[in-house]
């Protein structure tokens, strides 16, 4: 480990930190990785991460996730003009897919809760933007199946309230 | 599950036992609600209000939703039917209601318009009501604003532009009537990027203390007199095949990137272009390519200026013109260059030469920190690239690494304003 640590500060990624999941799973980074994370780059820049970062609301799955995806992402804001970016940038996309691809209900929103508690933009953006994919061009009954919304107006609400917005239901 | 509404009650009792299995299920409508607000940014305005329906959680969410997608082509089925008088009239009353209806304390942090003039006549009511729609926008302490017409051009009322949260302004295929720049200069403090499409341009000068980006795509200058950009704080500039005329670049001190493509009905000489390269001189990447008039370039005219730290450089066909002058005396004057990529012409039949040159007393070069040489060429070209690649031995520049790529082996992609524009 020493030795990963030490390649690690050559390579200008700094000191190694630690995320503790709710679930007690333990994850070691770069603080370059860590740190595109808003939440965990203000604990680093207040000296608060020595002794681990516990992170209660996030589960060791969706962690796994997390840390992939900025380990992926990690070179993104350094190394600009890099003449390899090109491919690189494919790579990235092609993982970007597969990943938000992949994601299932459950998953994809918690992965959602993740980023938007940890901060981490370009990840919230990709799993929201995924989230209104599955909307995008959906009736409303059809996103309540989608997203198993139970409808809780009675259907007079239901039809005040289509009334009331008529102008942006009418083709 | 919808804890947060007060009024809720179950209206219909479902008697399947599927029901209650699935009702703890809904996730989505369970994230907060600045979560669900930036969900709904990414879809279009009609499908944002349409969620009203889905239950009480969604009723009111939709009035406060910070980006606003409106896009006439949502109200109709088919894209020519979108053209029609009637979707345009009823477009326009969609975006007033959406307007009329958004919660007025709700920030509107991003308008993006995509807009039909289709009726020149109708180009004045057209453009008023448009302006009002910006103009309610900024008064919501937009950021973003982005426009997009097709058809004939938007008249825009740059009266509007007073805003101290506005930091970008994209627009394509407006009018920018005379005292348009004066008044982002005044209005707007916080503009950074300003991304110009197909735009008309009625000011003669272009005047920015705050702007770090500007790109200008298809632009139309004005004919009589000689336009110019100052603005000392830009770090990139995209200035591709402007019309009418080329702005002269008075102030550009602060400039990392420019791209600047010049078009055939471009009036140009070796002098005007001494003068664009020596506004450049400070640059760090250039991609620069010439298809206008013939240029005659003679006398040593002294047309490149020291480009002292010019690292990443990008010419096309042109500058092989004339036995490579314009290549070379680019290679004699950037001591620091890393990285050439020579974009040869993409279709047969290759155009005349465009650059006229008389013969260089001196054709040696030394770039000690030049890498790589990328040359993007047809296939019939490659004895052209080798020829080139020669060149470099010939000044014993042995340990450069040279790419040679055909135009068929690099991946289709569209061009990066479209995917800036309708992303």
């Amino acid at each position: 480990m020493a030795a990963a640590a030490a390649e690690a500060t050559i390579d200008g990624g700094g000191k190694m930190i630690i995320l503790i999941s709710a679930d007690g799973k333990r994850f070691e980074v770069t603080e370059a990785v860590a740190s595109q994370s808003q939440l965990i780059s203000n604990m680093i820049e207040d000296d608060c991460t020595e002794n681990g970062v516990r992170l209660p609301n996030v589960d060791g799955d969706i962690l796994t996730m997390v840390v992939d995806y900025c380990n992926m992402h990690a070179g993104d804001a350094a190394a600009d003009g890099d003449t390899t970016k090109a491919s690189s940038t494919e790579e990235l996309k092609k993982f970007d897919a597969e990943l938000v691809q992949a994601l299932e209900n459950p998953v994809l929103f918690k992965l959602i809760l993740a980023a938007n508690f940890l901060n981490i933009k370009s990840l919230l953006d990709m799993t929201c933007q995924r989230v209104a994919d599955m909307m995008s061009g959906k009736t409303p009954e059809q996103m309540r199946e989608t997203f198993s919304i139970e409808n809780d107006f009675t259907p007079e609400e239901e039809a005040a309230i289509r009334q009331e917005n008529a102008w942006a239901f009418d083709d | 599950m919808n804890g947060g509404c007060p009024r809720g009650k179950r209206g219909r009792v479902r008697a399947s036992p599927h029901a209650t299995a699935t009702a703890g299920s809904d996730f989505l409508s369970a994230l907060p609600e600045g979560i669900l607000h930036h969900i709904m940014s990414f879809l279009n305005a009609r499908q944002v209000i349409q969620t009203c329906v889905l239950s009480w959680r969604w009723r009111d969410l939709w009035r406060s939703v910070p980006r606003i997608n409106a896009n006439y082509g949502e109200l109709s089925m088919s894209p020519i039917a979108a053209f029609t008088p009637d979707n345009e009239a009823a477009f326009k009353r969609f975006v007033n209601r959406l307007l009329e209806h958004c919660d007025p304390a709700a920030v509107i942090h991003t308008f993006n318009l995509r807009y039909t003039i289709s009726n020149p006549n109708n180009r004045d009511n057209d453009s008023a009501d448009a302006n009002r729609w910006i103009s309610h926008a900024l008064q919501n302490q937009a950021s973003f604003l982005k426009i997009i017409v097709d058809a004939h051009e938007l008249h825009l009322d740059h009266t509007v532009f007073t805003s101290c949260y506005l930091g970008r302004i994209t627009l394509k295929n407006v009018f920018l009537d005379q005292g348009f720049f004066q008044q982002l200069e005044i209005g707007c403090p916080l503009l950074q990027d300003l991304l110009l499409y197909d735009c008309i341009i009625g000011d003669d000068e272009i005047s920015s203390e705050t702007l770090n980006v500007l790109t200008m795509y298809g632009c139309q200058f004005p004919t009589l007199q000689e336009s110019c950009i100052s603005a000392p704080n830009l770090t990139s500039l995209i200035m591709h095949q402007p019309e009418n005329f080329v702005p002269v670049l008075d102030d550009v001190a602060s400039l990392v990137t420019a791209t600047v493509d010049l078009f055939p009905l471009i009036e140009f000489c070796a002098y005007d272009m001494r003068q664009l390269l020596w506004s450049l001189s400070g640059v760090r990447n250039l991609d620069l390519d010439y298809y206008a008039c013939k240029m005659t370039i003679k006398n040593n005219p002294q047309l490149c200026p020291k480009f002292i730290n010019l690292v990443d450089l990008t010419l096309g066909q042109w500058c092989l013109d004339s036995d490579f002058y314009v290549l070379i005396i680019f290679l004699q004057s950037s001591p620091k260059l890393e990285k050439l990529t020579l974009k040869l012409e993409k279709y047969y039949p290759h155009p005349y030469e465009h650059i006229i040159g008389d013969e260089l007393t001196e054709r040696s070069f030394t770039c000690e920190h030049l890498k790589i040489v990328e040359i993007i060429c047809m296939e019939d070209d490659e004895p052209l690239a080798k020829i080139v690649e020669g060149l470099f031995v010939d000044n014993g520049m042995n340990s450069v690494r040279f790419d040679i790529k055909y135009w068929s082996q690099i991946p289709f992609q569209l061009p990066a304003f479209y995917r800036e524009l309708y992303n």
